[in-house]
């Protein structure tokens, strides 16, 4: 073939790559369900690879995440004795006013919190760019993972289910820039919306400028959602910064949980 | 021989995209991106031709988009004009050297950022400049980082006089 021929061909080529890239954008932007059965193939497809590769690599990655914990091992020393002291404090206490508080439950006849019906899942996956911040599992609709559930560990809130394939689903983390999820404050019962943001911060927001929130007030989630249980831990409040004119405060979270160490998380069933 | 090594460098780009993944997204500390699948695609059309590198490119980025990407097809369409934009190059005269390569992947990490920017801005996302400008300053360099990986590895196999310039020149 003649170079000017293989270069017409090559354009050819890119001409209708192209336009193929441009309608499957569009496709998939229209939410088809065409586009949805091939990224269930694609995720089944992948899962078992995928669990391998992770379980393989995992003492590299142990080992990234322990240099990462070493350079803020001093900053959270600091911050878990304060915490340490606080929560030495109040533990005799809390546990007369729990016995208080289910004595009294049952004169009054009100239902103890059940325990959530979950179903535990072993991440095999990561995505983290400026717009997203996700993780995958290893289990999917055959195990009764659906769309919008709430995925926790023994840390708390880890995120939501946006995409449940037969073995395997994606989960968006708090901290993803779409993520959006009802909370409480726990101390001022004040509700507000938990975001996340580009820079891979939480931030709680729609709490009025004129509430007063402290440093350290706890997070969790609030009764509202479907899927989401009420008083799920989040995280507690690192920064609060008033801005003139703005009727809001605005509330940095730091979340409980460390997305980039977790290995075992459970999905709440509804 | 080259049925081969365009098998064995499609087996290579799905590894890539695996190790993107489960391995590649714990590295991700203070704003260090790799970009595995721009890398191989690049080294790709080096060795094979732009047509299997914008081949490979779009089955590559669509298996990412498909697997983790909020807009599906937008990696495609990125992997793709960076294997063209990358021919382009070497057809205008650049010489098949270690340095050109540098600048294929430096220049090919700032577009396909940029094209990326442009697209989140028109799907209506939020951008935040300084965290572009931090991307635009750092991951060009990690991506360099890796054409010392991956480009040996997709040459492994390959004749000695298809080389990147890397190793022997011939004795004369």
């Amino acid at each position: 073939m003649t170079p000017t021929k293989r270069n017409l061909r090559n354009l050819i080529v890119l001409i209708v790559i192209i336009v193929l890239c441009l309608i499957v954008i569009t496709v998939s932007f229209k939410d088809s369900n065409l586009i949805k059965k091939v990224k269930i193939s694609t995720l089944d497809f992948f899962k078992p690879i995928q669990e391998k590769t992770f379980a393989f690599f995992k003492p590299v990655t142990n080992l990234t995440n322990s240099i990462r914990d070493f350079f803020n091992a001093g900053e959270k020393l600091a911050v878990l004795r304060e915490e340490n002291a606080a929560l030495r404090k109040d533990y005799s206490k809390n546990i007369n006013l729990k016995i208080e508080n289910n004595a009294l439950r049952e004169l009054l006849g009100i239902e103890i919190r059940k325990d959530f019906n979950t179903v535990q899942a072993k991440v095999i996956g990561f995505y983290k760019s400026k717009w997203q911040s996700e993780a995958i599992l290893n289990i999917g609709r055959s195990s009764g993972v659906l769309e919008g559930m709430a995925v926790i560990n023994e840390d708390g809130l880890v995120g939501t289910v946006i995409f449940s394939a037969n073995n395997s689903c994606k989960v968006r983390l708090i901290n993803d820039s779409q993520s959006s999820i009802g909370t409480r404050i726990l101390s001022s019962r004040k509700l507000g919306i938990i975001e996340g943001s580009s820079e891979g911060k939480i931030y709680l927001n729609y709490i009025s400028a004129e509430e007063i929130v402290q440093k350290g007030d706890i997070a969790i989630t609030s009764e509202f959602g479907e899927y989401i249980p009420s008083e799920v831990l989040i995280g507690k409040v690192k920064r609060v910064t008033e801005i003139p004119g703005d009727p809001y405060k605005k509330i940095e979270i730091d979340p409980y949980v460390n997305f980039w160490t977790m290995e075992y998380v459970l999905v709440i069933k509804k | 021989m080259k049925i081969f090594l365009r098998v064995l460098h499609f087996l290579l780009l799905v590894l890539f995209l695996i190790l993107q993944l489960v391995f590649v997204e714990h590295l991700k500390l203070y704003h260090i991106n790799f970009d595995l699948i721009l890398v191989a695609v690049i080294g790709i059309t080096l060795m094979d031709g732009v047509l299997y590198g914008m081949i490979y490119g779009f089955i590559g980025g669509l298996l990412l988009d498909l697997m983790v990407g909020n807009i599906v097809g937008l990696s495609a369409l990125i992997y793709v004009i960076c294997a063209f934009i990358v021919s382009r190059i070497i057809v205008i005269g650049f010489k098949r050297k270690i340095l050109t390569y540098v600048f294929l992947v430096f220049l090919t990490t700032e577009l396909s950022l940029i094209i990326s920017v442009l697209f989140y801005y028109l799907f209506n996302y939020s951008i935040n400049m300084k965290e572009f400008g931090l991307e635009i300053l750092i991951n060009p360099s990690c991506n360099i980082i890796l054409v010392f990986i991956i480009f040996p590895l997709l040459q492994a196999g390959g004749l000695r006089k298809d080389e990147f310039g890397f190793l022997y020149k011939e004795k004369a």
